[in-house]
This record gives C-alpha cells, sequence and structure tokens, in this order.
C-alpha cells in the first residue's frame, strides 16, 4: 500500500496530459486527458460517446499536431464520416492528409464459430498498422464492448483486454475507449477494472419532459479534478462542456459606476449608478415597468458604446422594440449598429443546463459588457425552483468572472410577499430595485425603491415612476400628514400646497408692502419732527439775541442816566474803553 | 482460399480480429472459424460440412 503511494506521490505535479480541445472538458479535468494512458468514456445510448471521442481525435489532428486512430466496432467509416460533417469536422480530408486513420472492425455473431483458443492478435496488428501509418498519437476504440456480443469466451476477451490497454500504454498513445454503461456498474463488462486512469461518465437525463446531458469525471488518478456533474451540450461546433462549478468568489470588485440610464435613478444610487459588473435584480408585479428601466439600461449601456446582450423570456425583439419605441426609447438603432443583440426564447424550450449553455455560448461570442435577462423567473418553469436557484447563481458568477454588469428582472405574483422573488437570488445580487404598485382613489401608480445597494449609499425613498414619451420618469412622492399619496392624489395634493403657497406668498408681500408705507410714514414724521424743532431752536436763538440787544440798551440807558446823574468817577473811567468796542457790535 | 491473416493491411480487408481465424467466403454466406480448430466437431459446423447438432 504505502509503496504505491510514494510511486505515485511524484507522478502527481508532472502528469503530462493531452488536451481534448473540447471547450471545458480541459478546465475541469485541469489541462486534458492523461497523456500515453487510456481513458475510459461510458455512458447510455445516444449520450454522446461517440462524438466526445470523435472531437477528441480531430482537435488533436487540428489544433495540437497529434494525428489519430478511430477504430470503430459498431459504425462503418462512411456513416461516422456523415453523422460527424454536420459538426464541421471533415474526415475525410483529415484521412488524406495522413492526420486521421480509421479502420471498421467487423464483429458478426452469426458468421463466426469458435473452435477452441484463440487471441485477438489480429486486432493489435490492424491497431498497430493504423498507429504507425499515420504516426498516431491518440487511439480511440469505439465501443470495444462489441466484441462481447460477437465472442463468447469471456475469459478468453478479458485477458485480450487487459494485454490491449497494457499495449497501448507501452505504445504511448492517449487512447479513449468508449463503452456503455450496465446496470449498476460503470460499464456493461466491468471494464473500468482495467482502465483504470481516468473515467468519465456521460449522462443522459429527462427530467419534466427536459432532457439534459451532462459529464462527470469519475475518476482520474494522480491528478485533481473536479467531481461535478456538468452539463454539456452539441451543437454545431461540436461539444461544449460548462465549467460552471468551477467558478467561486473570486472576481474582482469594479469600483466603476455605470449610469441606469435613468438620472433620478443614479441620484437614488448614491449619484452615480449602478456599480460595473454588479448585479442588478429588479423585482415587481406585472405591469410595474420592469422592461422599460431594462430597456433604458440597455440605450445607456449602447450610448456609451458597451456592447448589451438581452436575453428574453416572454417577448420577441420586435415586440419590445415596439414597445419601448412608445416610451421614446429607440432601440433598433443600437441593433442595427451590432451594439444591441436580442436572444428571444421560451424558457420552456429546453432545459436549465441548456439555458445556461447558451448563455454562456452567446456571452462568449458576443463578448458584451452589460447582459439583461428579462425575466429569470420564468425559468423556474423549467426545472424546480432550486434547480433554478443553482442555475442562476452559477449563471451571476460566470457574469462577474467576465466583469459583466448583469440586469436580472423578476416577476412577483400577487400572492407572494413583495421582498420575495421567484427564484432565491436575492443574497446574491448586489442591487435591488424593487417595483410595486399602488392602489389610490381608484387608480393605480407605480412606485420604486431601492431595497438593497452594497457598497453605496443608497436613496432610502420611495420614487413614483411614470412613463412617458420620453421615457421613465421618477418623481418624488408626496409624503405627508395623510401618508403616501401618489398620481392624482399626489398633483391634487400638490396644486392644494401650490394654491396655499401662494397664498402665504401674497400675504406676506402685502405685509411687506404695508411695513415699507409704515417706515415712509415714520420717517416723514421724523422730518416733520425735526423742521418743527430747528423752527424752535431759530425762535429761540431770536429770543435770546432779542434779550440780549434789550440789555445792552438797558446798559447804555443807564450809563447816559448815571453820567446825567454824574455818578460814581471810578466806574466812568473803567469801562469807557471797553463800551466803545462793544457799541457798534450790537448794533449790527 | 482459407488462409492465416499475417500481413496488415490483409487483417483489416478480412476483418480479422481473433488469431487464428479460418474464413469460408465462398460459397455464401461468409463463415469465420476462429479458434486453434481443436473442436472438430465445431469446425465442421463452422464451415457447414455438418449440421449442429441442436439444429436436427
Amino acid at each position: 500500500m504505502s509503496k504505491t503511494v510514494d510511486h505515485q506521490a511524484p507522478v502527481n505535479p508532472g502528469l503530462a496530459k493531452a488536451p481534448t480541445g473540447i471547450q471545458g472538458l480541459d478546465e475541469i479535468t485541469g489541462g486534458g486527458l492523461p497523456r500515453g494512458r487510456p481513458t475510459l468514456v461510458c455512458g447510455s445510448a445516444g449520450c454522446g460517446k461517440t462524438l466526445l471521442a470523435m472531437e477528441f481525435l480531430v482537435r488533436g489532428a487540428t489544433q495540437f499536431g497529434e494525428p489519430g486512430v478511430f477504430m470503430s466496432f459498431e459504425e462503418t467509416t462512411q456513416e461516422l464520416t456523415q453523422n460527424v460533417r454536420s459538426l464541421g469536422f471533415d474526415l475525410d480530408d483529415l484521412v488524406q492528409q495522413k492526420k486521421l486513420a480509421m479502420d471498421f472492425v467487423r464483429v458478426e455473431r452469426n458468421e463466426i464459430e469458435e473452435t477452441g483458443e484463440y487471441d485477438l492478435e489480429g486486432l493489435f496488428v490492424r491497431l498497430n498498422f493504423a498507429i504507425d501509418s499515420v504516426g498516431a498519437k491518440r487511439v480511440v476504440l469505439d465501443t470495444i464492448e462489441a466484441l462481447f456480443s460477437g465472442l463468447s469466451n469471456i475469459a478468453i476477451l478479458r485477458g485480450e483486454l487487459r494485454r490491449l490497454f497494457r499495449w497501448l500504454k507501452d505504445k504511448g498513445v492517449t487512447a479513449v475507449i468508449t463503452c456503455e454503461s450496465g446496470e449498476g456498474t460503470l460499464t456493461k463488462h466491468s471494464l473500468e477494472e482495467y482502465v483504470s486512469d481516468c473515467v468519465i461518465v456521460l449522462d443522459h437525463r429527462v427530467t419534466d419532459q427536459m432532457s439534459t446531458r451532462r459529464l462527470r469525471i469519475v475518476k482520474y488518478r494522480g491528478t485533481s479534478h473536479e467531481t461535478n456533474e456538468y452539463p454539456f451540450l452539441i451543437d454545431e461546433d461540436g461539444i461544449s462542456v460548462l465549467p460552471v462549478t468551477s467558478l467561486g468568489l473570486q472576481h474582482t470588485a469594479s469600483a466603476e459606476r455605470i449610469s441606469s440610464g435613468i438620472p433620478r435613478l443614479d441620484a437614488m444610487l448614491g449619484g452615480e449608478g449602478y456599480f460595473r459588473s454588479s448585479t442588478v435584480l429588479m423585482s415587481g408585479t406585472a405591469g410595474s415597468g420592469k422592461t422599460s428601466i431594462a430597456a433604458h439600461f440597455a440605450a445607456a449601456a449602447c450610448q456609451r458604446g458597451e456592447r448589451c446582450l438581452y436575453f428574453a423570456f416572454e417577448e420577441s425583439p420586435g415586440q419590445i422594440l415596439r414597445n419601448m419605441r412608445s416610451i421614446g426609447i429607440d432601440l433598433e438603432q443600437w441593433v442595427d449598429k451590432g451594439l444591441l443583440h436580442f436572444h428571444a426564447s421560451r424558457a420552456a424550450i429546453h432545459g436549465l443546463e441548456m439555458h445556461l449553455a447558451t448563455i454562456h455560448k452567446l456571452v462568449r461570442e458576443f463578448q458584451p459588457r452589460v447582459v439583461i435577462m428579462d425575466p429569470v423567473g420564468s425559468l423556474t418553469s423549467v426545472g424546480t425552483r432550486q434547480d433554478a436557484n443553482v442555475m442562476l447563481t452559477r449563471l451571476i458568477d460566470f457574469l462577474k468572472m467576465q466583469g459583466i454588469t448583469a440586469l436580472l428582472t423578476s416577476l412577483t405574483s400577487g400572492d407572494e410577499a413583495l421582498e420575495q422573488t421567484v427564484v432565491n437570488v436575492s443574497t446574491l445580487v448586489d442591487t435591488w430595485l424593487l417595483l410595486r404598485d399602488l392602489e389610490l382613489d381608484g387608480e393605480r401608480n407605480r412606485v420604486m425603491y431601492v431595497l438593497k445597494s452594497r457598497g453605496m449609499a443608497h436613496s432610502n425613498q420611495l420614487r413614483e415612476f411614470l412613463l412617458t414619451d420620453q421615457g421613465v420618469e421618477l418623481q418624488n412622492v408626496y409624503l405627508g400628514a395623510e401618508g403616501v399619496l401618489t398620481g392624482s392624489a399626489r398633483q391634487t395634493r400638490e396644486a392644494m400646497e401650490k394654491a396655499a403657497r401662494l397664498l402665504r406668498h401674497q400675504e406676506v408681500e402685502a405685509k411687506q408692502r404695508e411695513r415699507v408705507l409704515k417706515r415712509e410714514a415714520q420717517e416723514a414724521r421724523i422730518i416733520a419732527l425735526q423742521k418743527e424743532f430747528e423752527a424752535e431752536e431759530e425762535v429761540a436763538k431770536r429770543d435770546s439775541d432779542q434779550e440780549r440787544s434789550r440789555e445792552e440798551t438797558n446798559r447804555q440807558d443807564r450809563d447816559r442816566m448815571g453820567i446825567s446823574r454824574q455818578g460814581d468817577k471810578v466806574l466812568k473811567d473803567a469801562e469807557p474803553s471797553a463800551r466803545s468796542h462793544q457799541t457798534p457790535r450790537v448794533r449790527t | 482460399m482459407n488462409k492465416f491473416a499475417s500481413t496488415d493491411e490483409q487483417t483489416a480487408g478480412d476483418q480479422i480480429v481473433a488469431i487464428p481465424t479460418l474464413v469460408r467466403k465462398l460459397p455464401e454466406p461468409l463463415r469465420r472459424i476462429v479458434g486453434d480448430l481443436s473442436n472438430t466437431e465445431r469446425t465442421l459446423v463452422g464451415l457447414q460440412l455438418r449440421l449442429a447438432k441442436q439444429e436436427k
């Protein structure tokens, strides 16, 4: 036991791998199939084994310069060539270029009579010849179990197969061996006992009338690998596996903000709009305007010159274009410019995995910066709620990893709480806008608010939003003593307030005018008083002057009387000079 | 007419898988007698020189 562990440990880091070139498969196997070793691909009929094996060979020959050998036990070379032509694989051409050798091994039970001991050296010889003829590095045996139906000596067959796999290893070719899955076992004839380096199981399941192909790596010796089931699809480009669960929470958060296309909404979201590569959920009841807001966002993205991918699950592109034109959003110009791409499909046309696969494929092809899904809730009609949740989680992770800003709309049905979405993605999204209807006074009005928006200071206010000819307009709702009012009630209320305001204004003006008049009157009175005072002063001055001149006159009279009476001489000598000075002034 | 496959192209052309294989090409239908012919009874049945016992 310990020996094998010791032996395997050093193999681990440097295990050589042969890339398959199949989209997604190399990611979940960590680089491809084990180089120089056989890989077992098992699954039930029609699950895509042959195609997987063929794509492995064709991609090897065309992309990695490794020629291959396809040894078929079930289909003839012509049949195979025809079958894969629809996928764009031209096998004839590859055979001509000596990049591919094909050999059909026919083992018919009714032609064969076993008469004793034998071995399968003939198979070895043919395989060896084919490998040497093109210098093959890759070999496919499809489906080797056909031997069991043609030959009856199980003991010999088992021994020979064991030898064959050993021989393939010694030959150093990377081999893919396909086989049918059995009841309760991986393969009908327990081939996994011999091929134990890598085992891949394909599955084709039908749930609720929806078929989904899935791939799982059961075993991969000497390497770490993803163990989950991955959906895969077969389309005109071959197989693509979705390594979706290998995504994680490693996406970097962008600080860049992008406009929602509605200025007032941007204002509600901290003034700048959504974060780039964030996920925005918009939930609301029927007819609450989800698509209109989504269309604004799409138009804004296109205006910035970014590509936008619009998945419509309920309306056709023509319908959306027409409806948005009616509210003044011209999306058609962006479609014409190639910036906006619609992908409309009913949710019910295929399973969730297929939807996911389609979305992945389109996103990779179109390389959008903005993805809109309208509405995601309809996906639950395909699978169970849980499946839809898982799928959306994967999708959101995928979009975030790509740095794509996603806007998902979700319909809230009447009997549910508004804060509950059909699919429980609310914890995954970064911004959640809630649209709802308010019924009041016999009319129905739309309101919107930001339920959450991670990493930004967002408004907690309810906004009424109106669909006008110029698109969506957000209005403040009336919040007052009478509660929240919207629509005509709000307008009435606003008109009343306006009238009241006008009245108040007029009153204030009248008061002001009165005050001005009053002041003018006061000032006039002040002036009058002043004049009065001045007049009084004038009179007082005049009186005092008169008084003084009278006194002078009196003195002169007294002097004259004194002189006439010949009074005191001292007084007469002492005073005449002063008197002579004063006299002319008084007179003037 | 009956031969042991030995060269590369021959194995593919004659659809040889097991060795040794004895191929009866004519008369039709084609028969392949696989093994070392140690079971004479089955060899004769395989070559349709004798009817199989259960068919009697």
